[in-house]
């Protein structure tokens, strides 16, 4: 009997125990800050899907999977806590729910949080994450010194941002550190320690102190005790902890085009041939990726035909910067010389010998089945490597919609700031329209639905283009348009990937020429039918005009082309 | 003897077994082709038939006496460091499952059990705290182990077999160490391996066998990875279920000769026997078992007080086995197993320390690098293995400190004391260089 009271009382008291357990594991804070952050912005819904859609979701820990940085693989977590630092509505919040401010370029999803905060990326508890923990070597750094991350990829000469980290330079000069400390590229001091890598090395504090109280750190030391304004001690330390030996983005292929051995090793800039194009071309084995003849990469468009969809002008700067004409490309750069891109350029603009089939089944097969797919569903073998991705004839109700005009001019003309080319060299107008309508009949099964009684479309846009006006339209767009169009209106809002079509990159100045102010209008008015933008009919007519602004101010473009010009 | 199992119930006259009657009685039919005994035995022999009969109960005979159930005979130290090593197995499998054994990801997986793996902090500081318990249990059975003279004839062999398992022990603690892979698991492993070093001709190269390099890296990591959770542990079950049988074989616990009175049921109430042995005189015919060269049988001697193992024994294991759990669950709950930055081969903190087990090691290897890293402790070692050996004297079994066994005891403890206080120098006043420092 005396055993079973002491197993009852023992079992019941793990019993406890272990509720307990389970109690605080479902228990953490950032439970609490979710549903807080839900709470929020359930208040701030503009509509009734949006609050659908919140309700819906549950609380789940978010991590941003950082693969950018080299080895320096990175999980980040914060932003389990940190639900709003996107989300443009919480500017005036409390942290940790508090929108962050706008840093040009850099998107949570590339960069993450700890490659400029520090702290613990993985860790969920504050005291972890924080890196309070003193085991953690690099604690979350607080306002001035954060500039001391900017320079792990933006390094000497110093970015107008970062003041701080600018004078701490001339200050490690002024201040003679340079006499008895090495620094890689700065200084070759041999009586104090290599400063080089100071910064991965020892915390602000351990820093502060060492310029205030050398001996504190080190009993034997022959430095001296430095007394110095604040304001230079705290620009000294962000210097030095901006010392991390190499900056992140020192690849060894760029850090080789930096050298003025590869600099000498170029040949100057010659008048090139087009031998010397195809040797290059094929060096650089762009078959690799590209389709040529025969070889075929699989994973970048054709270039048989070159010549014919595209110049040696466009081919140039597409080398020297993929980016150039199509902003969102995947093609990497890869650093050549003019020489060779001119070369490359030039061999590329002579393939002109294509001679394109007649029947347009046959068009389809050989110069649109690449990217649009064999079935027309937008999925060829390139389609994966392209953005914004092919267009998928399978989508009945846009090409429904879409007046057949734009469908010919697309492949006439071609769509500029997209892969998109031009086969006007290829095809006449008339076998265009041919082939426009063999795809409408073949992938949408379906004769051409009359279409609705046209809309009634302004004929100019009534509200002028003024900073003002575009500032009304970005506090309008921040509202409505950034689950999709994302923060920065570049097409990657949190909703994107779940889209198909993409939403649009907004700031892809090419696209963005070729539309007019109505077409804008009326795609934000009416939506486009099949796809994920919706109508914004209940808008004021004038905050539709703010907003056409708006795009047109982030894409320099129309209007602001003039105006903004930098 | 036969197993008594329910009957079936017979079929009426006539009847086929169809398949109605095979359904309805299925279930019970299944519960007895797995419990091959009756649900609750309902008097002596069933008792002790169900111990028999049971795969995991039969490790015990059917009765065991009194006396091994009490408290201060054993402590219940040996129990509570098998408990604790099973505990060890069911958190070590579960970890397994989010652990890589590289050091790209070691660390990360850490931290992911840390935050992002539901009852992952728990599990791990279940786990970290049960294997230092072990380490402590172990250390504490082996001294009742000796102090009650349990390790003498004829349990020689089993002494041995534990003093193995000890070591085995201390090195499963010490290839978990590294795992973690961070600063703490790194330059623990690096001094502790260092140590190894100090072995004269096989040193190096033992050092070298253990890391597969001349640096604590990946290559460490993957061998102490297997060894933890796949050799060491296979050795371990064996030796311990090897340890458990012997313990039978050997004749139960260790007890007196003479029993203590409160611990017998005597035979005549009123007679005391005159003598316990078979008397031999010369020029006289025996029987065989007179002249058997064995011990002889008692006869006319008091008979034990002895009880059935189920419940009495089993039910005060299952008691221990839960108070072991609610312990280390609140252990774990209380105090987080420490995790410092991630490993660093650049940046050895100062002092590195060894784990805290090794540290009266590292202490003596500050006197001493080989004898106090190989030397002594290969004497103690050894020492440890013959000591059943070289104390021959019957006598003292049983009994804790027992006066015929002073001599032994106070060896004994003293080299535990030394050891102890080593430790404890070394974990908690050596700071910086190896500098005495005061914690306080």
């Amino acid at each position: 009997m005396k055993i079973r009271i002491a197993l009852f009382v023992s079992s019941l008291a793990l019993t406890l125990v272990v509720a307990g357990v389970i109690l605080t594991a479902t228990n953490e804070d950032w439970r609490e800050h979710q549903s807080a952050y839900y709470d929020a912005a359930l208040g701030q819904a503009s509509s009734d899907t949006v609050k659908a859609a919140i309700r819906e979701s549950g609380l789940e820990i978010k991590q941003d999977m950082l693969t950018g940085f080299g080895a320096d693989r990175r999980a980040d977590r914060c932003r389990t806590c940190h639900m709003a630092v996107d989300d443009p509505n919480f500017v005036d919040g409390t942290e940790p729910l508090r929108t962050h401010p706008d840093v040009k370029g850099h998107s949570f999803n590339e960069f993450g949080c700890t490659i400029c905060h520090e702290g613990q990326g993985r860790a969920l508890d504050k005291y972890h994450a924080h890196g309070e923990d003193k085991h953690w070597p690099e604690p979350i750094l607080a306002a001035p010194y954060i500039e001391a991350s900017c320079a792990r990829c933006h390094p000497d000469p110093y970015l107008d941002e970062t003041p701080h980290l600018r004078r701490g330079r001339q200050l490690f000069e002024k201040y003679a550190c340079v006499g008895c400390h090495k620094m890689q590229g700065i200084s070759r001091g041999t009586l104090g320690p290599d400063l080089s890598d100071i910064g991965k090395r020892y915390r602000i504090k351990y820093l502060r102190e060492s310029i205030e109280d050398p001996a504190a750190n080190m009993a034997m030391t022959i430095m001296p005790a430095y007394r110095m304004p604040e304001q230079d001690l705290v620009d000294l330390v962000v210097f030095l902890k901006s010392r991390r030996g190499k900056t992140i983005f020192e690849d060894p292929i760029t850090l080789r085009t930096k050298t003025r051995k590869w600099k000498k090793q170029q040949p100057e800039p010659h008048e090139v041939t087009v031998e010397d194009g195809k040797k290059s071309f094929e060096d650089r084995a762009c078959v690799a990726c590209h389709k040529m003849g025969m070889k075929d990469g699989g994973l970048g468009p054709d270039l048989t035909f070159a010549g014919l969809i595209r110049d040696a002008d466009y081919m140039e700067a597409h080398l020297a910067d993929p980016r150039s004409h199509t902003p969102d490309s995947n093609m990497p750069n890869f650093w050549m010389h003019e020489t060779e891109r001119k070369a490359i350029a030039k061999y590329l603009a002579s393939l002109t010998d294509y001679r394109a089939p007649l029947k347009p089944e046959e068009q389809y097969m050989e110069l649109c089945a690449r990217c649009h797919g064999e079935r027309g569903d937008g999925n060829g073998p390139a389609a994966a490597n392209l953005v914004p991705r092919p267009r998928e004839f399978t989508n009945a109700k846009f090409f429904n919609w879409l007046p057949d005009e734009r469908g010919w001019a697309a492949i006439h003309e071609g769509v500029p700031g997209t892969a998109m080319p031009a086969f006007r060299q290829m095809l006449s107008e008339a076998q265009s329209k041919a082939l426009f309508d063999w795809i409408r009949e073949e992938f949408l099964k379906a004769k051409r639905t009359e279409r609705r009684k046209p809309r009634k479309l302004p004929t100019e846009n009534p509200v002028a283009w003024t900073p003002e006006s575009m500032e009304r339209g970005r506090i309008i767009y921040q509202k409505r348009c950034y689950g999709c169009h994302g923060r920065f209106a570049d097409g990657r809002g949190p909703n994107a990937s779940e889209m198909l079509p993409r939403p649009r990159n907004l700031k892809n100045t090419a696209y963005m020429n070729n539309v007019s102010d109505i077409r804008l209008w009326e795609s934000i008015t009416h939506g486009i039918v099949g796809t994920g933008m919706p109508p914004w009919e209940y808008l004021p007519d004038s905050q539709r005009w703010d907003l056409v602004n708006f795009v047109r101010g982030i894409s320099k473009t129309g209007a602001a082309a003039k105006g903004s010009d930098r | 003897m036969s197993v008594d199992r329910v009957p079936e119930k017979p079929l009426p006259e006539g009847d086929k077994p169809g398949l109605i009657s095979s359904l309805k009685q299925m279930p019970t039919r299944i519960y007895h082709s797995i419990f091959r005994y009756r649900p609750v035995p309902q008097n002596e022999l069933e008792q002790a038939q169900a111990v028999a009969d049971n795969f995991f109960f039969h490790i015990h005979s059917a009765k065991v006496r009194e006396r091994s159930l009490k408290l201060k005979t054993t402590f219940g130290l040996g129990m509570l460091t098998l408990n604790v090593f099973l505990i060890l197995c069911a958190t070590g499998v579960l970890l397994m499952f989010y652990y890589v054994p590289s050091p790209d990801e070691a660390y990360e997986r850490m931290q992911d059990l840390n935050g992002a793996v539901f009852f992952g902090r728990f599990l791990r500081n279940v786990h970290r705290w049960a294997a230092e318990a072990m380490v402590v249990l172990a250390v504490l059975h082996m001294m009742r182990v000796f102090l009650t003279g349990a390790h003498k004839s004829p349990r020689e062999w089993n002494w041995v077999l534990g003093v193995v398992l000890l070591l085995l022990t201390l090195f499963m603690s010490f290839t978990g160490y590294l795992l973690p892979w961070d600063q703490l698991a790194y330059w623990a492993v690096t001094v502790g391996t260092a140590i190894a070093k100090y072995a004269p001709l096989i040193g190096e190269d033992l050092r070298y066998v253990l890391l597969g390099a001349d640096e604590v890296g990946g290559e460490a990591l993957i061998r102490f990875y297997v060894l933890h959770v796949a050799v060491l542990p296979a050795i371990m079950f064996a030796l311990i279920g090897w340890h458990f049988w012997r313990i039978r074989k050997d004749g139960g616990l260790a007890r007196p000769t003479t029993p203590q009175k409160n611990e017998v049921t005597p035979v005549t109430p009123d007679e005391q026997p005159e003598y316990d042995r078979f008397p031999k005189t010369e020029g006289k015919t025996y029987g065989l078992m007179a002249v058997i060269p064995i011990r002889t049988p008692q006869t006319g001697a008091d008979v034990e007080k002895q009880v059935h193992s189920w419940p009495s024994a089993l039910g005060r294991e299952l008691v221990l086995f839960v108070i072991t759990l609610l312990a280390l669950s609140l252990a774990a709950i209380v105090w987080d197993a420490p995790l410092e930055g991630p490993a660093d081969p650049s940046h050895p903190p100062n002092p590195a320390k060894a784990p805290w087990y090794f540290l009266g090691l590292q202490e003596m290897v500050a006197y001493d690098a080989f004898w106090g890293g190989i030397g002594i402790p290969t004497i103690f070692v050894l020492l440890a293995f013959v000591a059943p050996y070289l104390e021959r004297r019957k006598g003292g079994e049983g009994v804790w400190f027992h006066p015929s066994r002073s001599a032994a005891n106070w060896t004994f403890l003293s080299i535990m004391l030394l050891l102890t206080v080593l430790t404890i120098i070394g974990t908690f006043f050596r700071g910086e260089n190896w500098d005495f420092v005061v914690p306080w």
